[in-house]
């Protein structure tokens, strides 16, 4: 049985609906036999399957080479993939989905403004034998871009959800997270930083760094519609 | 045709078998040596919780260390050195210490991630820590075990740069200056051997809110800040007590200095780093820093046969400061950083232990070592 080219779009949230009709605009009308089926089609065409997975899964799926096409958001590339030779990011932004990775503290924090108010609250803390915490589903992206400001004794923490909360029940005492508007962090009594925003976040397009050969005209096809609308070309 | 063949990890090596020869007779020869001086051989787990590395250091191994979930759901790290793990078991078993057996020493792989071609990301140490009731004077005994573990491969012709944080830390107190400048300075004295070095510290200090415009610019009281926060004080703080706050914004406001003392600062940080071998017995500071210590320690390399062009006093040589607090040192070898160390009294306090002790402990690269035999 010939191999099929496997392309892996959100399953929900504004991810999906955002590449529905990118693609569409792309001239690839996605069909599927109803809304809660996983796999799809491109109409017209049948050496190419789509399957919708969750967003957060999509760049190991394609890192591994299990899927050969993946739309995510650059976040959750970087997140998981950022130093990989496995598979590279072909088109940097769908021009959708975009959101901000931001450090927040709380807002009756009146004397930390700046990342550089953190350091040295970090400072502070270690005085006393603690650890500043920093609770962030993205720990690999925010330990990374926090090295760059020389961020010393900030202890990350993994958290999957309600991470708004965490300051309040102790769980963390700061925390990074995408926001598109800020408005959950306000109402959770969080401010972000003047400079605490770590990275700007939008949709792209990543594949894999091996396609079989029998599959290459048809994947050179689908990148070459999806780049004809795309903002940047890259690959 | 998809290639379906496993390859080696990028940025991994296998070692063939007159490469491991050279590698175990290191380890192996150095091991003796530090048993024979009376360090204890032990191991520690390849894999441990991440957080004992994160409190360790972030700024300089965290973004490097490989951590990851495991299947208990706990986030654990490959170690990125052994010191935090020779620490743990060694402060959980205090009572060892107190019998007398405080001298560690270690060998195998240690993991850190780079994203290069040219450094690979399992390397091999072998080390030693030293845990010491006597708080000072028991240094030079450490670096010697150092270089004797060189020696005793046939390593001869190392150089070796000395600095000292305590030192500097002290020197820059002495200054007046606060803790955000004395952190500031201490995180950048690097920058020091710029040749544009002032440009460089001020726009930096400046970006960090460290400088202000005009001197005569009103602060505000506590009470007043209280008054003045009110609302936002009220709200949820998380950890950190009302006090807390108002006292650091009070600080923060009040501390923040004017461009002429910060430029000063730099003047005089510089003159301290200026001391080298040859004018380190005549410097000024000598009576108000107390190098005595230090001094005894560069006697002792040069008693020991060490070559004066060898040695090299750098006092922006601070290697990570998030846990050393006295000597550091580094090991250069064909121009390679194959080892080092330095004096950490504070890291078991980090890791949650109790503890009356002075710490120093130095590691060596046997696979860095082995590149530059190899580039040779």
């Amino acid at each position: 049985m010939n191999e099929k080219l496997k392309i892996f779009l959100p399953s929900s949230g504004s991810l999906s609906k955002g590449s529905m009709d990118y693609f569409e605009k792309s001239e690839l009308i996605i069909t599927k036999e109803s809304d809660r089926k996983l796999v799809g089609k491109i109409k017209g065409s049948d050496s190419i399957e789509i399957y919708f997975q969750r967003s957060g899964d999509i760049p190991v799926i394609i890192d591994r080479g299990v899927g050969h096409i993946g739309v995510t958001g650059l976040d959750r590339y970087l997140e998981h993939c950022e130093n990989s030779n496995l598979s590279k990011i072909s088109i940097e932004d769908l021009g959708f989905g975009d959101s901000n990775l931001v450090i927040a503290v709380p807002s009756g924090w009146i004397d930390v403004d700046n990342i550089y108010d953190l350091i040295e609250l970090s400072y502070e803390y270690k005085g006393r034998s603690e650890n500043l915490k920093l609770a962030t589903k993205y720990p690999n992206l925010v330990r990374r871009k926090l090295e760059k400001y020389d961020v010393h004794n900030i202890v990350l923490v993994s958290a999957s959800g309600g991470l708004e909360a965490a300051p309040m029940i102790g769980y963390a005492d700061i925390i990074a997270d995408i926001t598109v508007t800020g408005k959950t962090m306000k109402e959770n009594n969080l401010k972000p930083l003047k400079d605490g925003v770590l990275f700007n976040s939008q949709a792209c397009v990543i594949t894999s760094n091996s396609i079989p050969k029998d599959l290459n005209i048809d994947f050179l096809n689908i990148i070459k519609k999806l780049k004809s609308v795309g903002k940047s070309e890259n690959i | 045709m998809k290639d379906n063949k496993i390859k080696i990890l990028k940025s991994f090596q296998d070692t063939d078998f007159s490469s491991l020869r050279l590698r175990r007779d290191f380890e192996i020869n150095s091991l003796n040596y530090l048993i024979d001086s009376g360090y204890v051989n032990i191991d520690t787990p390849v894999i441990e919780s991440a957080d004992l590395f994160f409190r360790k250091s972030l700024g300089s191994t965290s973004g490097n260390t490989y951590t990851f979930t495991d299947p208990q759901n706990q986030q654990v790290s490959l170690r990125p050195d052994f010191t935090a793990s020779i620490m743990r078991y060694a402060f959980s078993n205090l009572k060892k210490i107190e019998n007398g057996a405080g001298k560690y020493c270690y060998s195998g792989p240690v993991f850190r991630f780079e994203n290069n071609d040219e450094s690979y990301n399992q390397i091999y140490q072998i080390g030693a820590e030293y845990i010491s009731e006597r708080k000072h004077g028991y240094e030079p005994e450490v670096v010697l075990d150092a270089i004797k573990c060189l020696e005793i491969n046939n390593v001869k012709e190392f150089k070796i740069n000395l600095g000292n944080v305590g030192i500097v830390r002290k020197y820059l107190d002495k200054l007046g200056l606060n803790n955000s400048l004395v952190e500031f300075f201490l995180t950048n004295l690097k920058l020091l051997n710029l040749k544009n070095y002032e440009d460089e510290l001020l726009s930096k200090a400046k970006f960090q809110n460290l400088i202000k415009s005009n001197k005569k610019s009103d602060n505000l009281s506590k009470d007043e800040i209280k008054e003045k926060f009110s609302i936002e004080l009220e709200s949820n703080l998380g950890s950190r007590s009302h006090d807390e706050v108002v006292d650091r914004y009070f600080n923060k406001i009040s501390s923040q200095v004017i461009e002429s003392e910060f430029n000063e600062s730099i003047l005089k940080l510089k003159e301290l780093l200026n001391i080298n071998l040859e004018n380190i017995n005549i410097n000024s500071f000598e009576s108000e820093l107390n190098f005595e210590d230090f001094e005894k320690l560069i006697d002792s390399l040069l008693d020991f046969g060490i070559q004066k062009n060898n040695i090299c006093i750098d006092f922006s040589l601070t290697r990570n400061l998030a846990y050393y607090n006295g000597v550091v040192f580094d090991l250069i070898y064909k121009n390679e950083l194959i080892g080092g160390g330095g004096k950490y009294d504070d890291l078991p306090k980090m890791l949650g232990y109790k503890s009356d002790y002075s710490c120093f402990g130095f590691a060596i690269n046997i696979s860095k070592f082995m590149d530059a035999l190899n580039n040779e």
